[in-house]
């Protein structure tokens, strides 16, 4: 076993939480149980402190695990960290306190339960963002299932039997086709670790069908514009912790999936689909931003709101350049602490009100003036308000946008408007609104309540007002999976230097790559 | 010495002999008392001789790697069904004639694992299906189970009769019955049509024990009317029988044949088949007919591949998935006190009535699905992957297709199990018998994280038949 | 298709076997009498009117005692190659095989009696005699 730093750092976050599941299953005491799972959050982020070792400039994965699994197969049990993966699996590893916090009181019934699906999720997530072997990462893609389906059906609001199959059909019907893809990946290239993968050049017509069969279990995860439809009912459902979950990690998994996968593995057809993929994420954002405007119900404006803002992540990812795909990474972070704040919030005025509209919760700033505050402030960095979190992937994202061409810079500008119009509107009529239902036993943030947000917040001003960390951490894997991209390209045929407007025009389907290999040049 | 390398074989045939005087005896002492642990003494002696190899019979009947361990397989499954009759000690059906048929069906199945020329096939073949004839339709005085019991005798028998025709087309055709001696002549329609006929004919009675599309029309009536250690019983273990039969015979074939490609066109058919009929059923044993069902046309995939590679997921495939299937009838044996088909609704609230219960439910009922970390998810791996390499790339994708829509009857199992409310009181079940559900849950569990040691056996067992 | 007195032959051969088989039906149908009614459909019992149904019932042993005569003949049926196998005496190990097998069937023989298959039910019940030494009785 090849490990690094003396103790397998990656293992231990991922065994950890389900060891604890085991232990807690035996616990009998309610107070203890949310304890425990308390102590097991607090003891990942402290394992966390060992990543930030991470050295930018080193090797392309570090903190690396490999034992072999199924060596006649080519399975290994491989784990790794880069600069994709680095800060996914930190914000996991701090959510999971956080949620536990926020469901102290929120969770009342089947309380065991709850904690073991939170654990089971917590593991499988970090598994996904550290797996370096393809069915390893397929495993803990699944594995995250089933908590999550059992955190919406059992403990969900009124439509949450719809809502928990939805989500889990659709989601997993997606990622059958993904398991086709892996098998298939490895009749061609060999074996199913990922570094080795990333090696080698595969033909064109094998990379738009691995890119199509990828990218839509991916899509589906994300959600992009046509297959976002469970991402409402799920969100509205689920209790606060599993929103939280929801936003802050689950959808991250489908970006990190576009970066990790289709980007290295299939670059040629990443490029021809380029233009299709970024038609879908300006449609994210303006659908998405508009359909959130006319909501009442303040879950389901968030989710909306998530859905336009996973838009701007894979907007970035397709731009292919060093400031689009940073601002995308740095994006999943914020709009993960953001919403995840939100949701939150929303989980905690839900405590109060028991009722998740805009009209039961209007004109409350009065009374509860520090949840507006943090409210104001999550709003704020929602709408990426200069200053926050938010701002920063936004604006490098946009700037990526109009480097690639001035219309899609166009485009995607109104989305940022909207965000800034639906926020806004949520943020004055639930703090200045007129008040409708408010009762005085309502009553303001308490310090645990204190505890589960001012992470967050600290987290919103630290990235907003220096963001140089995070971009030095993961610019140099971005650099590599784009000259990764551009090498196999060129190889083949296409060129990426050219304005994506004169590469449309371009015949893809005939790139001479796969079809006469001596033959290089551009028909 | 031919008898220490026949001891599995020979353990089970005292058991029987043993169950035997049992039945004849007259005496009211049940036999559940010492069964459980006899079968359990028959699982280490069948693992202890996992290494034994040689021929007897003039060769007729073989000991090598695939044969001790669909043994294992056979023995382990027979345990465990002991284990579920354990739990209904005092029920009158549960006579000494009831194990002893179930064991003389179970040693029909071993010798079927070794036989390699095809009439002793057939022999074994026919011992295990006549204990099942008698086995079936014993349900108190239910008339479902008799129902169930003439559509197996008659389903079974016509099928049996035209394997048979086959043998003698196979039997005209080469002249000879050992597999070793038709394995080195050419099996392609043109050069042997005669022969090629009679190895489908003979293939269908295989494909009616696999439950394949279309010879699986007995399986859920045959399920839904036994009773439900029965159908626990012939849910799983004929269809290793099956399978070992039929890694044999795959081992002749190249990918590209006709055969191969009536493996995969049936195969593909009983897989969408069995997914789609389950999506509408509320009876549990029924589903899981239909699942069966399902369930050999996944196990094709490794047998259409028919490469090194192949077989041996075909065979890992169908160790996981009696384990898995036990595990789902464990608790389906549970939940009905009095011998009743349990429907859907019957699981409601089960997370409260029996969460150890509910917990198996789950592990076995994804499993099913091929979720990971569980064996089904790693046999599937095997399997597309067996099968993507030798290109049948459209089977693949119905494969991972009919996946995705059997999630949804497996998943309502559990929802019901989680998420359903009912009135119902707590299940009394004993310590023990949950205790041995969770063993098997975790053995299904372990196998999908830590596959290796069983995957190098069933390889190591399937190189040997193809070099 | 050249012609051949042998395909000729079976043709015709075939042609009579089937001519022989219809014939006599066919001249039944055509040379037969119109009659219908009265005792026509009835079965033949030897001039004797019938009374009781076709289809009487009898005991279900009949049928057990078939197929366990069934099932033994076609043992003695395989002892008969077993018999030209071992037509001049061999070891005793030859003798042991065909006692196993012979046990194996001893061993079902025990079994049926066991269960009760060889024992005849009785028939004559109780109750009918009494009501018989009633009518004799009253009779008297």
């Amino acid at each position: 076993m090849t490990m690094q730093f003396g103790f397998p750092v990656l293992t231990t976050l991922i065994f950890l939480p389900l060891m604890a599941a085991g232990v807690l299953l035996f616990v009998r005491q309610e107070r203890t149980m949310r304890l425990l799972t308390m102590v097991v959050g607090v003891l990942e982020c402290l394992l966390c402190l060992r990543l930030f070792s991470y050295s930018p400039h080193g090797a392309a994965f570090q903190f690396v695990e490999k034992v072999n699994w199924v060596p006649a197969l080519g399975m290994s049990y491989h784990l790794g960290l880069d600069g994709l993966s680095l800060y996914m699996v930190l914000l996991t590893a701090l959510m999971l306190p956080l949620c536990v916090l926020g469901s102290w009181t929120y969770i009342s019934t089947r309380i065991k339960e709850f904690h073991f699906c939170l654990l089971l999720m917590t593991s499988a997530c970090i598994g996904v963002f550290a797996a370096l072997d393809f069915v390893l990462f397929y495993v803990f893609w699944e594995a995250m299932l089933v908590p999550m389906y059992l955190l919406i059906a059992v403990w969900g609001g009124p439509r949450r039997r719809y809502a928990s199959i939805k989500f889990f059909l659709y989601t997993l019907a997606g990622s059958t086709l993904l398991l086709a893809a892996i098998v298939a990946f490895r009749q061609v290239g060999g074996s199913f670790s990922i570094p080795e993968l990333l090696e080698k050049s595969y033909s064109f017509k094998f990379q738009i069908w691995a890119f199509v069969a990828m990218a839509l279990a991916f899509a589906i995860k994300v959600p992009m514009f046509p297959f976002h439809t469970w991402l409402p009912a799920a969100h509205v459902e689920a209790p606060a912790a599993g929103s939280v979950l929801l936003a802050a990690i689950l959808l991250k998994m489908g970006t990190y999936g576009f970066l990790r996968f289709c980007l290295p593995l299939t670059p040629a057809a990443s490029v021809v689909a380029a233009p299709v993929m970024i038609a879908l994420s300006i449609a994210s954002i303006i659908y998405g931003g508009c359909i959130a405007l006319g909501q009442t119900d303040i879950k389901k404006l968030i989710a909306y709101s998530s859905v336009g803002h996973m838009g701007f992540v894979t907007l970035g990812i397709f731009l292919f350049s060093v400031s689009g795909i940073s601002g995308a990474i740095l994006q999943m972070l914020n709009h993960g602490i953001t919403t995840g704040g939100l949701f939150m919030m929303v989980g905690l005025l839900y405590e109060r009100s028991h009722s998740r509209e805009i009209l039961d919760n209007q004109g409350l700033g009065k009374h509860m003036p520090a949840f507006m505050f943090l409210l104001g402030l999550f709003s704020f960095s929602s709408l990426a308000f200069p200053g926050t979190n938010s701002f920063v992937g936004e604006i490098l994202v946009l700037v990526g946008a109009f480097k690639g061409s001035v219309w899609i810079g166009f485009l995607a500008v109104p989305g940022a408007m909207l965000a800034a119009a639906y926020m806004l509107r949520l943020l004055q009529r639930v703090t200045w609104g007129a008040p409708t239902s408010f009762k005085p036993s309502w009553w303001d943030l308490k310090p645990r309540e204190w505890a589960t947000l001012l992470p967050l917040a600290v987290l919103v001003f630290y990235i907003g007002l220096a963001p140089s960390l995070a971009i030095k951490t993961i610019e140099p894997s971005i650099e590599r999976v784009l000259t990764t991209m551009k090498s196999k390209n060129m190889a083949m045929g296409i060129s990426e230097d050219r304005h994506l407007a004169q590469r449309l025009h371009l015949p893809a389907l005939t790139v001479p790559g796969d079809r006469d290999p001596i033959q290089k040049e551009r028909p | 010495m031919i008898t220490t390398k026949l001891l599995p074989e020979l353990w089970l045939l005292a058991t029987i002999s043993a169950l035997f005087v049992a039945s004849v005896s007259g005496r009211k002492r049940s036999v559940l008392s010492w069964l459980p642990v006899a079968a359990i003494i028959g699982v280490v002696i069948t693992a202890l001789s996992l290494g034994v190899r040689g021929e007897i019979l003039f060769g007729a009947y073989r000991l090598d790697g695939l044969s001790q361990f669909f043994k294992l397989a056979i023995a382990a499954g027979f345990a465990i069904v002991a284990g579920i009759g354990a739990g209904k000690r005092d029920s009158e059906d549960f006579s000494p004639d009831y194990f002893m048929l179930l064991g003389i069906s179970a040693w029909g199945l071993m010798l079927l694992a070794s036989s390699v020329e095809l009439i002793t096939l057939y022999l074994a073949l026919e011992l295990s299906s006549y204990s099942l004839y008698a086995l079936i339709p014993i349900r108190g005085k239910d008339r479902r189970a008799a129902e169930a019991g003439i559509k197996y005798i008659m389903f079974g028998s016509a099928v049996t009769a035209a394997a048979l025709f086959g043998l003698s087309y196979i039997m005209a055709a080469k002249h000879t019955t050992y597999l070793a001696a038709l394995a080195s002549s050419s099996w392609s329609f043109s050069s042997a049509p005669l022969a090629v006929i009679g190895l489908t004919l003979f293939l269908a009675g295989f494909f009616y024990k696999l439950a394949l599309f279309p010879f699986h029309f007995w399986c859920p009536d045959v399920y839904q009317g036994a009773k439900n250690e029965t159908a626990a019983y012939v849910a799983t273990i004929p269809k290793l029988g099956a399978v070992v039969v039929l890694v044999r015979l795959a081992a002749l074939f190249t990918h590209g044949m006709e055969v191969t490609n009536l493996f995969a066109v049936l195969g593909a058919l009983s897989m969408t088949g069995g997914n789609l009929a389950a999506l509408v059923q509320r009876d549990l044993k029924r589903l899981l007919g239909y699942s069966s069902v399902a369930h050999a046309g996944y196990v094709m995939l490794g047998l259409a591949a028919g490469s090194a590679a192949g077989l041996t997921a075909a065979s890992f495939y169908s160790l996981a998935y009696i384990l898995m299937n036990l595990a789902c009838f464990y608790v389906v044996c549970a939940i009905s006190k009095d011998g009743e088909n349990p429907t859907l609704d019957d699981l409601n609230g089960l997370y409260r009535r029996g969460p150890g219960l509910a917990m198996i439910l789950a592990v076995a009922a994804f499993a099913l699905v091929g979720l990971p970390p569980t064996a089904g998810f790693t046999g599937k791996l095997f399997l597309l992957s067996a099968a993507w390499d030798q290109g049948y790339h459209w089977f693949v994708i119905v494969a991972v297709l009919n996946t995705a829509i059997s999630i949804y009857y497996y998943l309502g199992m559990v929802r019901h199990a989680y998420t359903g409310q009912s009135e119902a009181p707590a299940l009394t079940v004993s310590k023990g018998y949950i205790a041995f559900g969770g063993v098997l849950a975790m053995v299904v569990l372990l196998v999908g994280i830590l596959p290796a040691p069983l995957y190098d056996l069933a390889a190591r067992a399937a190189a040997a038949l193809h070099p | 298709m050249v012609f051949n007195w042998f395909q000729a032959g079976i043709l015709l051969f075939f042609m009579g076997g089937l001519l022989f088989a219809c014939g006599p039906l066919m001249a039944g149908v055509l040379l037969a009498p119109r009659a219908k009614g009265g005792a026509l459909r009835e079965p033949f019992e030897c001039g004797v009117p019938t009374h009781g149904q076709a289809w009487a019932r009898f005991s279900v042993n009949y049928y057990v005692y078939a197929l366990i005569f069934l099932a033994f003949e076609v043992d003695i049926l395989y002892l008969f190659p077993v018999a030209a196998a071992y037509g001049t005496p061999q070891a005793l190990s030859s003798a042991i095989k065909l006692l196993i097998f012979i046990a194996v069937l001893a061993a079902a023989i025990v079994y049926f009696m066991r269960k009760g298959v060889f024992t005849w039910p009785r028939k004559i019940q109780v109750a009918k005699i009494q009501i018989a030494k009633v009518e004799v009785a009253s009779r008297l």
